[in-house]
């Protein structure tokens, strides 16, 4: 009974350290203004170190890190639930039909989303990117193209679950549209799995847009920490020993992962509960 | 069964081989933008003169209907050419014969470390679950896995090489002209750091998927039944839990390769070491495509026949399922 609680209890204050961090970032994201004590394109001393009036110190040219920080949560975030999003949707759509369709088209399907989840997603984002070479959207698509596919495989299992559950073979029986059992019967019950999927899929997703800006992939106007991190270590961020410039955006996004992680794996719980399964690390 | 197996894993190989032959070869001709600046790989196909550019177009048979240049690429391809760099002016795939041996001195070293510290350490934790090793042991890995590879490196570099100065910058080798034993002794010495970066960067997902393997399989009769005959832990862990904890491990193991492969990629090009991670950050900035593509397809083919090894691997080791192949 005590261990119980104490687990009750930890479960909860982890749950809240994620959610405070991802509260935080998000208030960055929406009103970096308000947040950010410099102005990010107001040049003071350069390679200035942690002090009261610039509490990250200042980079190559001057700009307050931490306001640039902030600055660049936007887009960062942006990038990641967005991908996420469109990842969501596809994967979905995808392991729906896929888990539904019978014979080869299903088998091939199956084949498609077990392809991408085998090829390395850095390497084919690195090639699409580097073609698209361009703005933000470009980049969202391409890590969108390769999000997808975790959430089509979880689908397709619970899909094909639900598939041989009595009342989706009722419903069959009594003659109900193929469209109409999948997407009103059917997909209500494959939004939770999806809906855990994709706190993990946000999570990658803001994970390989860093390392694509930190590799130089993609839109340089835009700031994001990764970009921030591809300036400062291009730009003897290491040689010079400018620690705070060089390492403050990937601690943002070390927070950021943690906080999903965290929140992630009380979705998970929860869900755990409802099923009678159990949870990733339980 | 294990056969029907076997066959649709080799299949479903052959179809993503050409799978990526396919999308190699129609990515530069279908992504917006003039195919032959995608194809030869320079930035700007203005800065070139009309004369140069009508050779290239002949040359890369762009003038030709899509369906001869696909046979023309094939032909390439099975004679071992992956496309004309401008950049390092040879032929892709012998740039990268040059640096897939040192990116695989790397990786290869940081594949095997964290598969046995996975194979192990997971096991343990999952054999304990819920004590203190194991808490300590799982929390520690999901912090890790949360930092960045890149983040990771850096830290690495800057507390070990800046900081206390223990370990080289990067490169491979010390400038000296060593020879024999002290070199290989200097190519050990300059290895640490990377190799490290890559196994705590892989690490943590085997160790998870290890963990849960083995505390599932240590809630079966057969384990209870072991420890009822009075069994050590040693030998229930060694005799009953290894064997069937192996066959997930070792398909793990399969697709983890291209993982640490594109996770070399990060390490290499912050511990500046010359090899496929490198040759990949600079065809970024040189926008070189017939590189960058190279690469992918590289990475992908091996990708693609690990996993299709360790299925095989899979099947020979368990009894059960050769047995039947024979019956």
């Amino acid at each position: 009974m005590k261990k119980r609680t104490a687990k009750k209890a930890f479960q909860i204050l982890s749950l809240s350290i994620g959610v405070a961090i991802l509260l935080i970032f998000l208030l960055f994201a929406i009103a970096p203004k308000a947040f950010a004590p410099c102005d990010p394109k107001h040049s003071y001393e350069a390679f200035l170190g942690i002090s009261v009036e610039h509490i990250l110190g200042t980079n190559n040219l001057g700009y307050d890190i931490f306001s640039e920080l902030v600055y660049a949560t936007r887009s960062t975030l942006l990038a990641g639930l967005l991908a996420a999003l469109i990842s969501l949707v596809t994967g979905t759509l995808i392991g729906l039909l896929s888990g539904y369709a019978k014979g080869v088209v299903g088998e091939a399907m199956n084949g498609v989303i077990n392809f991408f989840l085998l090829i390395p997603m850095l390497p084919l984002a690195i090639v699409i990117g580097a073609y698209l070479d361009g703005g933000f959207m470009d980049i969202v698509l391409t890590i969108s193209l390769i999000g997808w596919c975790s959430t089509a495989r979880a689908v397709r299992a619970k899909t094909i679950k639900l598939k041989s559950a009595p009342f989706i073979k009722i419903m069959r029986g009594l003659g109900y549209s193929r469209a109409r059992i999948l997407f009103c019967h059917i997909l209500p019950n494959v939004l939770d799995v999806a809906a855990a999927k994709f706190i993990t899929t946000v999570a990658s997703c803001i994970l390989l847009e860093a390392t694509l800006g930190f590799l130089g992939v993609g839109s340089k106007v835009e700031l994001s920490w990764g970009v921030m991190i591809n300036y400062a270590y291009r730009f003897g961020g290491l040689a010079r020993g400018a620690y705070n410039w060089l390492l403050a955006p990937g601690v943002c996004i070390t927070l950021l992962e943690l906080a999903f992680y965290f929140i992630g794996s009380f979705a998970e719980g929860r869900l755990s509960v409802v099923k009678g399964g159990r949870s990733v690390l339980e | 069964m294990s056969v029907k197996r076997f066959f649709k894993t080799a299949i479903f190989s052959v179809l993503a081989l050409a799978a990526v032959l396919a999308v190699n070869f129609f990515l530069p001709r279908l992504m917006p933008g003039d195919p032959l600046g995608h194809l030869i790989g320079a930035d700007d196909v203005g800065a070139i003169s009309q004369e140069q550019y009508d050779e290239y177009y002949k040359m890369l048979n762009l003038d030709k209907p899509m369906g001869e240049q696909f046979a023309q690429y094939l032909k390439e391809i099975f004679s071992g050419k992956m496309g004309y760099s401008i950049h390092y002016g040879r032929d892709v795939a012998d740039v990268i014969g040059e640096k897939l041996p040192r990116t695989l001195q790397v990786a290869l070293p940081a594949w095997i470390i964290s598969a046995l510290l996975a194979f192990f350490w997971g096991t343990l934790a999952g054999y304990k679950k819920h004590r203190a090793f194991d808490r300590i042991s799982t929390g520690a890995m999901v912090a890790a896995d949360t930092v960045p590879t890149f983040l990771m490196a850096m830290l690495l570099l800057i507390v070990f090489s800046y900081e206390l100065g223990w370990f080289p910058f990067g490169a491979l080798n010390s400038a000296a002209d060593l020879d024999g034993a002290s070199m290989f002794a200097d190519r050990l010495y300059h290895l640490v750091l990377p190799v490290l970066t890559l196994v705590i960067a892989s690490t943590p997902k085997k160790f998870i998927l290890m963990r849960n393997v083995t505390a599932k399989a240590v809630g079966e009769k057969y384990i209870i039944y072991a420890k009822a005959r009075g069994l050590s832990d040693m030998s229930v862990l060694c005799r009953h839990i290894f064997p069937n904890v192996g066959q997930p491990f070792i398909s793990m193991l399969g697709t983890s390769f291209g993982k640490i492969l594109s996770g070399s990629i990060v390490v290499e090009m912050i511990f500046s070491i010359d090899g496929m991670g490198m040759l990949v950050s600079r065809g970024i900035t040189d926008m070189d495509f017939p590189v960058l593509q190279a690469a992918l397809m590289t990475i992908a083919f091996a990708v693609i026949i690990s996993n299709l090894a360790a299925d095989a691997i899979c099947i020979l080791l368990d009894p059960k399922q050769r047995l039947e192949e024979g019956a």
